[in-house]
């Protein structure tokens, strides 16, 4: 319970103290640590278990780039797994647990994968499980997925949500750091709208972790000042815990908010915010990511970062050693040393790999130049450490240090290549940057305080420059120019032990060895050969250290060697953020028909038709089976009368002085002579002469027209009509806009429609067959002078009518109708009863204008005018399209009436087998027809109208309900067409 | 004719619903006309505004307001507007639209749209988890207009004041856009 490793001072809340558990056991923390700081504080080191080998494994860095602590976090179905230590906040009652273990963690039964590590390496795999082949789905694969991950999920439904955003700045600040805090201060006092985001729930960057100066205050407070100064400008939002993830194209970056993942419960508000950001600049001041060096058996807990230690000290006030040595290549490391010696902590030793002068003087510390670090002791956590110069050192925490790589990655996620900075042995950015993207501080390789303030004041001028704005007249933050000197050390070649590079992935420098032995040799082959970068962490510790080896092979540069391509995201993003609030119900939107609220008082079964909900079917007490429901719909229509909510249809207001001339164009058939109060069916091609939708189409007065459209085609039918009205047809005078919203429209269909209508369509419409015939249409008035629109149209075959009224009438008027069918037993149908009807009647609809039938083929070749050129019309001529053996929709019949038809069954000759190269057409259409008391289908084949009476096979090899079939008119009800004109 | 009257049914119930210190309310008593200029008639139509109400073709993205009878003009492309009327009945309606018909393509489209109020200060806060556009004032500022998307659904903002905005989304899915906005507000409380 108690914090063995924790110092005086940090940027820790003292007056507050929080508990949280690691495998079960309480510990105490304080408001400010992250797990891994809170881990570190009570001497706990060994974290979890390695992917491969399941070597223990400790904290080894401070940041995002952590390859090792890797927990589960929370517990039941909020349980996320391969949460960073290092970057989880700790709050009171957090739970963690290590992962990738089996047994407990300080007795990994997995272990056993170590000792068979010399047979472990990289193309094991695709070496090893080749014989023999029929093993491999059966045992191979399914051991190797059972082992493979690290932590697990629960399995059950993400219990929290989330939620998308926008947002638009003139300068997006990435990073929060020195850098970012400087050019936020110009671009802000300068007035530029400005986001600075930073991923760190304490802005800052490495001044957090530093004891360094700026304008002769510590870090620390200036930060504290500049935050308090920028919070108070209108045209500055500071966004922390904000990872900017991702730059895609044209200024808009993905950035990753985390809102309740610091709290212990979310409180039913969004646990994360995944926001789209559009930037005119964006400055990336993401700073530099350490790295390691690879000597033997470098993995053990204990062993870590330099600058991370150094972070622990400062920061959180935590020791992650009581004997802390270091090993280092550059100067940076050496400040580990001092400011360890200045928090009272002990240092044991400092290697520096370069045979030069110490740079300073750390007290009580053996110092040992041009030497290196060959091999470490202690398996659950270093103890000891030899050197090459054979002397052994005891120390319970090794800090390492390789030289820093600055944060690229955001730079190349347009394909830009960063370039090889020999001086510094880091790759900086490249010039081919994302638009609008400027770069300062640590990750433009500008490393030392002094330069990253400086750069990120300057290049907010320059960006306030590139959007036309004035700077403000201020100066530019001070600091003293630490040494960032650095000789490039990769790897301890005489280390016989395993040297370790990808953590994370288990890597050695043995795989990579084997990798150029095997002929991967290119940055990416090697990546996936070895796995070298792979996974959480994206090998931001072990890439170079990685291709810098492999350099080494080939006796290329780093430079030639390259990097592999950095893609977004950067860091993990949660699917459920994603996701953010399109879950379930929430995925889409949906469409309610204006009668909706009447269909669910009688409890009508719903479908879905694209984003529409219909009713599908209206149950009346009694019915057990939506067939009964459905056939009496039908019969009770045929019989007597029957209305359906048809307002889902697309309808368009064509008007202007040339739109019969546009109608002309875009149908195949004309319509140009269309009398005003006449409808018309229409049949629209695409330019390939295949049909693309059907309908009626209404002509109001001399220059108005009213399209319909089939509900599926509503919004690409507008979108074709307004491209040919815009880009082909400039000159005509023709306007169009969607009406398919404004109107409520029911089809009232059977032999009693007119006797309902008349009940409610007021008295000065004449609505007898003389007055208002087949096809007529009107604008009227109903109950006692609502606005309202008249169209004698019939999908059913029925007398029928549709009656639209504004849409803010429309479910009274659903009432309206069936009160005045009373007398009649009116029928409200659906859109099973609908479909039925239709195909009984042999109109085409969505399953016949699939995208590859003609007019031709459903019957309707002779509607392509001849005497005008429309869309479409010249292509339907072509041959292929009009050969003998082309396809007709007909009707079929199932000669045992008992037998239902299947749609998708395809014909074939009787007697013919049921082969591809038999094929003759397809069933697109079936139902149960209550009028003839047996199942009917609507289909396409080959000569179809040439061959009614044939008995063909309709053949459903997958359903095995194949049956013979009798072709057949497609008009199964009225032929002639006598009701609807009755 | 049986005696029947049919009875106007709002989208969303006349919705009215306060979150903290901001208001978001349907609309109910708005008549929306879509006006088209004929080819080559824009001075035509130009006149006719001007007599008729007081208010000049609005350009795209700007929204005049008629001193003369309180209509708002909301300009959405080159040769369309929509002009909104308050209050009025279908016979003021069809009145107002009879006149306009002599000189542009005029289109109802009340019923098209649900009109959803939103005025306070957290407007912008609750507008950003949905709405892609820059609602900063000086990008969209009062009297401005432009068209959008919200969660898949065609909405037209319109900026009513300094933190007012009036939200037109198409009338069938007006269900689902207040489902949005009121997720939105609830995310940010």
């Amino acid at each position: 319970m108690t914090q063995t490793n924790r110092l005086e001072g940090g940027q820790i809340n003292r007056q507050k103290i929080v508990q949280f558990a690691f495998n079960d056991q309480m510990y105490n923390a304080h408001p400010g640590d992250t797990l891994a700081s809170a881990l570190l504080a009570n001497g706990i080191k060994h974290v979890g278990s390695s992917f491969k080998y399941h070597r223990p494994r400790g904290i080894f860095s401070a940041g995002p780039e952590e390859p090792n602590a890797l927990v589960e976090l929370r517990r039941g179905a909020a349980q996320e797994p391969n949460t960073r230590a290092t970057v989880a906040e700790v709050f009171d009652g957090m739970m963690a647990r290590s992962q990738n273990h089996k047994g407990p963690l300080g007795f990994d039964l997995m272990g056993v994968n170590d000792l068979l590590s010399p047979f472990l390496s990289a193309g094991f795999y695709y070496k090893t499980f080749m014989w023999p082949k029929a093993f491999w789905e059966k045992l191979y694969e399914p051991i190797i997925r059972a082992s493979a991950g690290l932590g697990s999920l629960s399995g059950l439904p993400d219990p929290d949500t989330y939620d998308k955003g926008f947002l638009h700045a003139d300068i997006l600040i990435i990073g929060a750091g020195p850098a970012g805090i400087a050019a936020a201060l110009q671009a802000g006092r300068s007035g530029a709208r400005v986001i600075l985001a930073d991923e760190d729930f304490t802005p800052g960057g490495r001044l957090n972790a530093e004891n360094l100066s700026v304008d002769g205050s510590q870090g620390t407070d200036w930060v504290k000042a500049s935050l308090a100064e920028l919070s108070q400008l209108d045209n500055v939002r500071i966004m922390t815990r904000t990872t900017i993830y991702g730059a895609y194209d044209h200024g808009i970056y993905g950035a990753l908010e985390r809102k309740t993942d610091h709290l212990a419960k979310s409180e039913g508000m969004p646990r994360q915010v995944l926001w789209r950001i559009y930037t005119k600049q964006a400055i990336l001041c993401a700073g530099a990511t350490e790295r390691s060096i690879a000597f033997g058996n470098n993995d053990r807990p204990g062993i870590m970062l330099a600058g991370a230690v150094r972070a622990y000290v400062n920061r959180w006030a935590v020791t992650p050693g009581k004997r802390i040595a270091v090993f280092t290549n550059n100067d940076d490391g050496w400040r580990t040393a001092t400011d360890l010696v200045a928090k009272g902590v002990e240092v044991s030793a400092v290697i520096d790999s370069r045979a030069t002068k110490a740079p300073t003087d750390v007290a009580g510390a053996i110092v040992v130049m041009g030497a290196t670090v060959t091999n470490t002791f202690g398996r659950k956590g270093i103890h000891t450490f030899s050197l090459s110069n054979g002397q052994s050192i005891k120390a319970d925490c090794l800090a390492v240090s390789g030289g820093w790589n600055p944060n690229v990655h955001l730079t190349c996620h347009q394909r830009g290549r960063p370039v090889w900075n020999e001086t510094q042995a880091c790759f900086v950015p490249g010039g081919d940057l994302p638009m609008g993207m400027l770069v300062a501080g640590a990750a433009n390789g500008e490393l030392s305080l002094g330069q990253a303030l400086s750069a990120g004041y300057a290049t907010a001028n320059t960006a306030m420059q590139n959007l036309g704005l004035s700077a403000a007249a201020s100066n530019a933050p001070n600091a003293d120019e630490e040494s960032t000197k650095v000789t490039a050390f990769w790897h301890v070649k005489e280390s016989a032990k395993r040297c370790w590079i990808d953590l994370q992935n288990d890597v050695t420098t043995k795989d990579i060895n084997v990798s150029y032995q095997d002929g991967f040799r290119a940055v990416e082959h090697l990546k996936r050969y070895t796995t070298l970068g792979m996974a959480t962490d994206q090998g931001k510790t072990s890439n170079v250290l990685g291709l810098a080896i492999m350099a080494e092979h080939s006796g290329k540069t780093i430079e030639q060697t390259g990097t592999t391509i950095f893609r977004p995201p950067y860091t993990p993003v949660p699917i459920g953020a994603l996701a953010g609030r399109c879950r379930g119900e929430d995925f889409r939107p949906v469409r309610h028909t204006p009668s909706h609220g009447w269909a669910e008082q009688q409890g009508a079964v719903f479908v879905e038709t694209g984003n529409w909900l219909r009713a599908q079917w209206f149950p009346q007490p009694g019915e057990t089976h939506w067939r009964e429901s459905v056939d009496r719909e039908v019969i009770q229509t045929r019989e007597s009368v029957g209305v359906c909510d048809v307002s889902t249809l697309g309808k368009i207001d064509v008007q202007g002085k040339d739109a019969g001339e546009f109608l002309n164009r875009v149908y195949a058939n004309t319509f140009a002579t269309l009398a005003v109060g006449k409808v018309r069916y229409g049949l629209m091609l695409r330019e390939d002469g295949i049909v693309m939708d059907d309908g009626t189409t209404a002509r109001m007065s001399e220059n108005h027209y009213v399209m319909t459209t089939t509900t599926a085609n509503a919004v690409s039918v507008f979108r074709h009509m307004e491209f040919c009205r815009q880009c082909l047809w400039p000159g005509l005078d023709v306007q169009l806009i969607s009406a398919t919203e404004q109107w409520a429209q029911f089809a009232v269909a059977g032999p009693n429609a007119r006797k309902l209508l008349q009940k409610v369509v007021d008295a000065d419409t004449d609505l007898s067959n003389e007055a208002f015939p087949f096809m007529a249409c009107s604008e009227i008035k109903v109950c006692g002078g609502t606005p309202g629109r008249l169209f004698r149209i019939s999908f059913s075959g029925e007398l029928a009518y549709e009656i639209a009224v504004p849409t803010r009438y429309g479910n009274s008027m659903m009432a309206a109708l069936m009160e005045a069918g009373e007398e009649f037993n009116a029928v409200p149908y659906g859109t099973e009863a609908l479909g039925v009807m239709r195909i009984e009647k042999g109109h085409a609809a969505g399953n016949e204008l699939v995208g590859q039938t003609s007019a031709l083929n459903i019957g309707l070749g002779k509607m392509v005018s001849k005497k005008k050129d429309s869309i479409g019309s010249k292509m339907s001529e072509r041959e292929g399209m009009n050969t003998e053996n082309a396809l007709n929709l007909v009707g079929f019949k199932p000669v045992n009436r008992d037998k239902p038809l299947l749609a998708g069954a395809h014909f074939v000759s009787k007697g013919a087998e049921p082969t591809m190269e038999n094929d003759e057409g397809w069933m697109t259409s079936v139902a149960y027809s209550p009028s003839l008391g047996h199942s009917i289908g609507l289909g396409f084949i080959q000569r179809g109208a040439d061959r009614m009476g044939e008995v063909v096979h309709a053949s459903d090899q997958l359903r095995g309900g194949s049956c013979d079939v009798e072709i057949v008119s497609p008009h199964f009800i009225d032929p002639e067409g006598e009701r609807l004109r009755g | 004719m049986a005696n029947m009257t049919l009875q106007k049914q709002a989208l969303l119930g006349g919705y009215s619903q306060r979150f903290d210190n901001t208001m978001m309310s349907e609309r109910t008593n708005l008549s929306i006309l879509s006006l088209a200029v004929p080819l080559g008639a824009k001075n035509t139509v130009d006149t006719t505004l001007n007599q008729q109400h007081g208010v000049s073709w609005p350009d795209i993205g700007k929204v005049h307001r008629s001193n003369t009878d309180q209509s708002i003009w909301l300009g959405l492309q080159q040769d369309q507007c929509f002009a909104l009327f308050s209050d009025l009945t279908d016979e003021g309606f069809a009145q107002v639209s009879a006149q306009l018909q002599a000189a542009a393509y005029i289109t109802d489209q009340s019923d098209s749209w649900v009109c959803i109020n939103i005025d306070g200060p957290l407007a912008r806060t609750a507008l950003e988890r949905i709405c892609p556009i820059d609602l900063h004032p000086t990008v969209l500022g009062e009297s401005c207009v432009t068209r959008t998307t919200m969660e898949h659904l065609a909405v037209i903002i319109h900026c009513t004041g300094s933190n007012s905005f009036e939200l037109l989304s198409p009338s069938s899915s007006a269900k689902s856009f207040l489902h949005a906005l009121e997720t939105s507000f609830h995310n940010i409380a």
